[in-house]
Parts: structure tokens; sequence; C-alpha cells
């Protein structure tokens, strides 16, 4: 009985963990207040891209009720460091974004500063790097004011940022790195330098519909018209700005767009974006619904293995009842057992639940593995589950013993 | 029927709680192998997917910078090098082959001419150099392959021309002939130019968008692979492989792998999911006959006198073995109804029909579930069938 409970509490505490871990607010403070603009309609997120020319003027729709950042990643695959270029095999990830985009994602800073208005507007070649890749960078001394080459443009290290990695990536879901896992940006720069942006960089769902259909398409394309390849989010200053704000900028967007995309775009704040995205991979809300049916079963099995052994003392039961023990007492007997027992099920499980997620934070390549941790929340239902569980065995086969007439089972028993 | 009607009455009035702890562990444990036999089987199907490619004898080499990206020049290096072992038509640069993982790419495609379908669908494009289908060893279905002249080279330049699969080509004209129509890459146009078989896209998606691909004339777009077609001994290919990794040591980082290798790897993760699947249906059925096996021998033993007094009045082993059985396939079909009931639940609210297997995947699972059942009958039977009338009167 003891193994059974531990079997089953581990698996269905681990499977549902993860599940709980993989669907949390990524941004608590700010999901209802951070909106992006997008069409639902298109494939993969592709309908919150926009050229260069929209998603300024879009930036510009947040008026008085949201500020605004307008943001695009691409990849490259070699930087230049001190005169000596680096191939970076698995890619660098650049965020070409307003200074605003730091405010907004809550992107930390933790050494030197963002660029200025007046450095965005001139278009100074000034970039914040991660704290990671600053470190592979320059191992030695501080990187802020030292130089690194992106192609033929010289950027000068302004900042350094802390870890940033939202998980899930609700700031990029079309990313094919997916919604977890790797993927953060390991440099920051203003989006104004976009026309320097180094020759073979690969950017997401970029200028196909100029006809461009290279993987890296030229700088000079990525400013042009059509060219779709930034996104526009919107921080209302408060849930009614937020209301406010889808209003306005819905009735603005036919001064931008067509009229049948201008009707199919819709400003959705994060949690919407979750929701509508089925965020939690299916093989994960699966994994949690057999999880939770085989609790069930070992539960069955062990109140069976319970009545067995209720029904196997029934003699034991019916001296008792016949000295005069009440119902409750032979109730309250095989309840304390079961008790004992799940408790004893329930210590070992919460030591197979842990190890079992330790073992889903070391599987490869599943990108949010490394999010199967248990918070307190999760801790506290896994004890009421052993409590529950405890409860749900002992309860019936109590019930039936406390039940059994005494004078009956006297004269089965031999 | 009147026998079977006696058989529920008599279960219902005296044993409907073990009976009903029965049903439940029947249905759970039919219900959790089926819907983990469902993804086992369709992760199964992933691994054996047809990649649309002749598989064998096919090696990809694909090389990394060591201190600078490669460039094009060194794989055109290496594409001499490995002309002059396998033969001119037998190497070919390419942007990726299917279920390399990534360098794939979705593009919008439609056909101009179809008023029925204006907007246009996510296909995955492949880019590649002259041979490109003849290494892969796709067969052309209608039209010819790219020629000479076609293959884009420089940086930036967009194609005239397109190959589309038998598949996105059925879908864009209806069945009709492609060759010779012009179709919609984003907003340039491409002169349909050939047809080829079902051709997998780089990464399996599980569903018909997979065989919407279509081949572009391009060898400049960027991360591109040799591919080689070689029937002859590894160990020749692998001899040159040892020259150009000599000659390019300190530059690039070449690696050679046969096609059979990458499918290998593509799909790792559906092997290791098919083999945890497994192992979890052995622990359910394990956890299952173990709980059941226990409920039911109880049950068993306690109508021993039952037992007893048949066998004494001339019931036969086999009559008694016949009861039981009866009973216990009633058990066991409420239990699988209550189970396909369980398992429709659990599909119903993730949204998605997890038995894609179809009728293998409920075969499975129910015999499975037999299995246990015909395992517990027997096993709870034996002891009490081995002993005679007599001792079995005596111990009731």
């Amino acid at each position: 009985m003891v193994v059974t409970l531990a079997v089953g509490l581990a698996a269905g505490m681990t499977t549902t963990t993860l599940r709980y871990a993989l669907g949390l607010d990524p941004i608590p403070r700010k999901s209802e207040r951070l909106l992006n603009l997008q069409d639902p309609t298109a494939p993969y997120h592709s309908g919150g891209m926009f050229d260069y020319g929209r998603a300024k003027a879009l930036s510009r729709l947040g008026g008085r009720y949201a500020e605004a950042t307008v943001s695009g990643f691409g990849i490259i695959t070699s930087v230049s460091i001190d005169g000596r270029r680096r191939s970076e095999e698995r890619g660098l990830g650049i965020r070409y974004a307003t200074a605003e985009f730091f405010r907004m994602f809550d992107v930390p800073l933790l050494r030197g500063r963002i660029w200025t208005v007046a450095e965005a507007a001139d278009a100074s070649p000034v970039v914040v790097l991660s704290e990671d890749a600053a470190g592979e960078f320059f191992p030695h001394g501080d990187a802020i004011g030292r130089q690194i080459r992106l192609d033929r443009t010289l950027y000068t290290v302004i900042g350094i940022s802390g870890h940033w990695n939202p998980q899930p990536r609700y700031y990029n879901l079309g990313s094919p790195a997916g919604a977890f896992g790797g993927g953060a940006p390991s440099m920051f720069v203003p989006v104004t330098e976009i026309q320097y942006a180094p020759n073979k960089m690969m950017v997401q769902e970029a200028c196909s519909r100029l006809g461009d259909t290279s993987l890296m398409p030229r700088p000079s394309t990525l400013l042009s018209p059509g060219c779709e390849w930034l996104n526009v989010w919107y921080l209302a200053h408060s849930t009614r700005d937020a209301k406010l704000l889808g209003r306005s900028v819905k009735s603005q967007l036919p001064d931008l767009f067509s009229t049948r995309r201008a009707r199919n775009l819709q400003l959705l704040n994060v949690r919407q974006i979750l929701a509508d995205s089925d965020i939690v991979p299916g093989p994960v809300r699966l994994y949690a619904l057999l999880g939770t049916a085989f609790l069930a079963l070992c539960i069955i099995n062990a109140a069976g293995m319970q009545l067995s052994r209720v029904l196997h003392s029934t003699t034991q039961i019916g001296i008792r009842r016949a000295l005069g023990a009440s119902r409750a007492d032979i109730m309250r007997q095989y309840v304390c057992d079961a008790f004992l027992v799940g408790s004893m099920g329930g210590l070992l499980g919460i030591g197979l639940t842990f190890a079992g997620l330790g073992v889903v934070r070391q599987l490869p390549d599943v990108g949010y593995a490394h999010m199967a941790h248990m918070d307190g929340t999760m801790f506290c239902l896994m004890i009421l589950t052993v409590l529950v569980c405890s409860l749900l065995v002992g309860a019936v086969p109590a019930w039936i013993a406390s039940h059994a007439d005494p004078a009956q089972v006297i004269k089965a028993a031999r | 029927m009147s026998a079977l009607g006696t058989m529920w009455r008599s279960l219902w009035r005296f044993h409907r709680l073990l009976a009903g702890i029965l049903v439940l562990e029947y249905a759970l444990a039919f219900a959790i192998t089926l819907g983990a036999a469902g993804v086992l089987l369709s992760r199964a199907r992933a691994i054996n997917e047809t990649s649309g490619v002749e598989e064998t004898g096919l090696y990809v080499l694909q090389g990394t910078g060591v201190d600078q990206p490669i460039h094009l020049f060194e794989v055109m290096d290496a594409k001499n090098r490995f002309e002059a072992v396998a033969g001119a038509d037998q190497v070919a640069l390419g942007s990726s082959v299917p279920f390399f993982g990534y360098q794939g790419r979705e593009m919008p495609i439609s056909n101009p001419d179809d008023p029925d379908h204006p907007a246009p669908l996510q296909a995955n494009a492949y880019e590649g150099g002259i041979h490109f289908t003849t290494v892969l060893g796709v067969r052309l279905l209608h039209g010819r392959a790219f020629q000479k002249d076609e293959i884009v080279h420089r940086y930036g330049d967009a194609g005239r021309v397109i190959i589309l699969s038998a598949g996105l080509a059925s879908r864009l004209f209806h069945g009709e002939g492609a060759v010779g129509k012009q179709v919609k890459v984003g907003s340039q146009m491409h002169t349909v130019v050939g047809v080829i078989e079902p051709l997998a896209a780089p990464r399996y998606l599980g569903n018909q968008r997979t065989t919407y691909t279509f081949i572009l004339p391009n060898v400049a777009g960027g991360g591109n692979l040799l591919l080689i077609r070689y029937d002859g001994p590894e160990a020749t290919l692998r001899s040159s492989f040892g020259a150009l990794r000599k000659h390019d040591t300190g530059k690039v980082n070449w690696s050679l792998v046969p096609y059979s290798a990458i499918r290998s790897f593509y799909f790792r993760g559906d092997r290791a999911t098919v083999e945890a699947l497994a192992a979890i249906i052995c622990v359910v059925l394990i956890t299952a006959l173990c709980g059941i096996l226990g409920l039911t021998s109880y049950w068993i033993a306690r109508r021993r006198p039952q037992i007893a007094m048949r066998r004494a009045l001339g019931a036969k082993k086999s009559d008694i073995l016949l009861h039981f059985c009866c009973e216990s396939g009633v058990l066991v079909v409420l239990g699988l109804a209550l189970g396909l009931a369980l398992n429709y639940f659990i599909s119903r609210s993730l949204g998605v029909f997890y038995s894609e297997g179809g009728i293998a995947t409920w075969l499975l699972a129910m015999v499975l579930v037999l299995l246990v059942a015909v395992i517990v009958i027997y096993g709870s039977l034996r002891r009490w069938l081995r002993m005679d009338p007599a001792e079995l009167m005596r111990l009731a």
C-alpha cells in the first residue's frame, strides 16, 4: 500500500507540477497591461510583425494611455572583438529596440546605462550586452566602454544587462526556438541602428512579402515598406487605460492598414496571447491528466487492499463491538490505520516527486525541462493531496468495518 | 441471458463494493493505457515517417568556420574534392534535407490564378543547386530538374523557376498539371519547371503541411550543406573527408554523416518518448495487475464455500472457471466502457483526440487489459481448482 500510494502520488504530482509551472504568468504585475498588436488569424504569430514605417507609426498610437516600444530580433553568427573575429556557431541574438523596452519588459540593467534619446535619434552605434555575452567577449576586465564590431559597424558597450529570459517567451512566440528554453538576446541595440544591421543577419518572418527569399535579407531591405519583422508593444498605465487604448488604437488602424488587415488586428494582453497560444505543450497536458488518472488508480488499489485487510479482521471487529466498542471507535481505528499508511506513502511520494522533477530537468532537448520546479502553492497542494489520499484510502473500508453487525460477524467467525 | 441476469443480480446483491472497485481499476488502467498507447503509436509513426529521399548512400557534409563564418568558396572546394570521388552529378549544394531539424524555411506560396484560394499557403522551402534533386534521389513526376543557367549564385538575387512537391502542386492546382504555370513565392513570380514525389520538410510537424515543400534554385542563401550520393565503400569517402579536414585545419570544422544518422538524431526525442511511454504502460499495468489480483484473490477466497459446494454437486473445473471468467468478463466489459468514457473526457479536455493510432490503439489497449484480466482469473483460481472437492469442503 505504501509503495502504491507513493508511486501514484509521485506520478500525479510530477506531471501536474510541470503542467502548472508551464502555465504560470511570466510577468505577473504587468500581464494585463502589457499589450501587443496581433493578427490572430495569421499563422505562427506572424501577424504581429510590421515594417519599420508602420511600426513607428503604431508606436505613436499609445498616446496618453500607454508607453510603447518597437522591437525586432535577428541572429548573427560572427562578431569581431579587438580586431579578432569570433565565429558563433549557435548564433548570437540581437534585439533591436527602443529604450522603453528595458522598463516595459523588466530587463535588469546591472551596470552602465541604456542609450539616451539623442543617441537613439542619431543612430549612435551603442550596445547593451547581456551579462553572459559580456563575460564571454571580455573575460578580463569590465566590458563597459569596450568596442565590438558587427560586420562593418563598431559598437561601444554602454551597459550590461542581467539575466533576462522570461518563460514562456511571450514577447516572441513565433520564434523557431519555441516558447521555452534558450534564445535570449545577447545584445540590445537601438532600433534606429537597423540601417547598419550586419549583413547575413538572420531575421524571422522578414521580407518574403517583397520576394526576398533568402534567409538573410540585405540590411537595406529591413527598412523597406513591406519588410515586416518588427513588433509593437504597449504598456498601459492601468487596466482601465488598457481598455481605452484598445479602442483608441482600433479606431486608428484603418488609416495605416487595408480594411481587411485593420479588421483582423487586435490588441491583446500577455494573458490573452498565452491563452490563445495553447502555451503548455499538448503532451504535457496529456501526461498531467494521465498522471492524475494513475494517482486515482493507485488510490483505488490502496483502498482495495485496505478493504481486504479490514474484511480479514472481521472477527476482531466483531469481538470489539461485542465488548462495547462503538461504531465511531472502529471507524477511528481504521481511519488512523489508513492515515498512518497514507502518511508513510505520502512521505515516500514527496521524495519521489522531487526525484521525478529532477529527472525531468535533466531531459535533453526539451526546452521547458528547466521549468520543472515546485513552488509553495504546489507543495501545499501536494500535502493536501497526501491527506485526501489517506482519507480516501481509509474512509470506505473503515465505514464498512464500523457498520458490520457484531452478532453476524461473531457467528461467521471461526 | 437468464444466466447472465442471475450473475448480474448476484454481483449486485452480494459483491457490489468489490465489483465496483474492480470495475474502476479496469477503467482507469484502460483509460491510461489507451491515452499512452495513442501517443506511443503516433510517435512511433513519426520515427518511421517517409522522408521522400533515397536514404541509402546519401551523405551530408557540413562545415562551420573556426574564427569566422564559412565562405562559399570553401564549400565549393569541398564539392570539387567529393566530385572527384563520387562523380560530378552525385554532389550538390543544398540548404537542408528532410529531418535535418533546422535551416528550413516556411514561405508563403500561392497560385495567382486560383480564385478559390487567394490567401497564400505556408510551405517549406529548400534551396539547392543543379543536382539537388538527383542527389537526394527524389523522382521527378513531371517536367525537369533545374538547368545550370537557372541557379542563383549571387547573394540577394531571386530565381525565376521552381520545383514543387506533388502534394503542394496538387493543392495549388487542384490536381491539374503544374508544369509551365506560375506560382507566387512572397511577391515574386516563379515558373514551375518540375513536380517531384512527396518530399518531407526539414522539420517534422506531424500533419499535412510537411508534404507542402518546394525547391528554389539558389546556392547563395547561406547555411549550405553538401549532399553526396555515394554507393561505394564508405572508407573511400572517409579518406577524402580526412584529406579535407587536414587541408582546412584551423579554418573549418567539417562533419560528414550518413543520412541515417541525421534521421536517427532528429527522432531521438521521439524514441526516448516511445521508450518512456512503454515503461509507463508497463508500470500502470503492473500496478493495476497487483491491485486487481489481490482483490480478486480475496474475493474468490471468500467464495470458497460456493466453489466447494458446486464441485461437490458435480460441477467440473471448467464449469467453475467458466463461471468466474463470465463474472470477470462482465466486470472487464463495464471497466472498458467506463475507461473509454474517461479517455473521451481526457481527449475532449485537451481538444485533441490522442488515440491517433486508430483501431490499432484500441486493440493494443484492449488486449493488454484483457491479458491482465486473464492472468488475474487464472492466478486467483489456480489454487482452489487444484484441490479436490472434499478438501475444499473441509476448508470452506
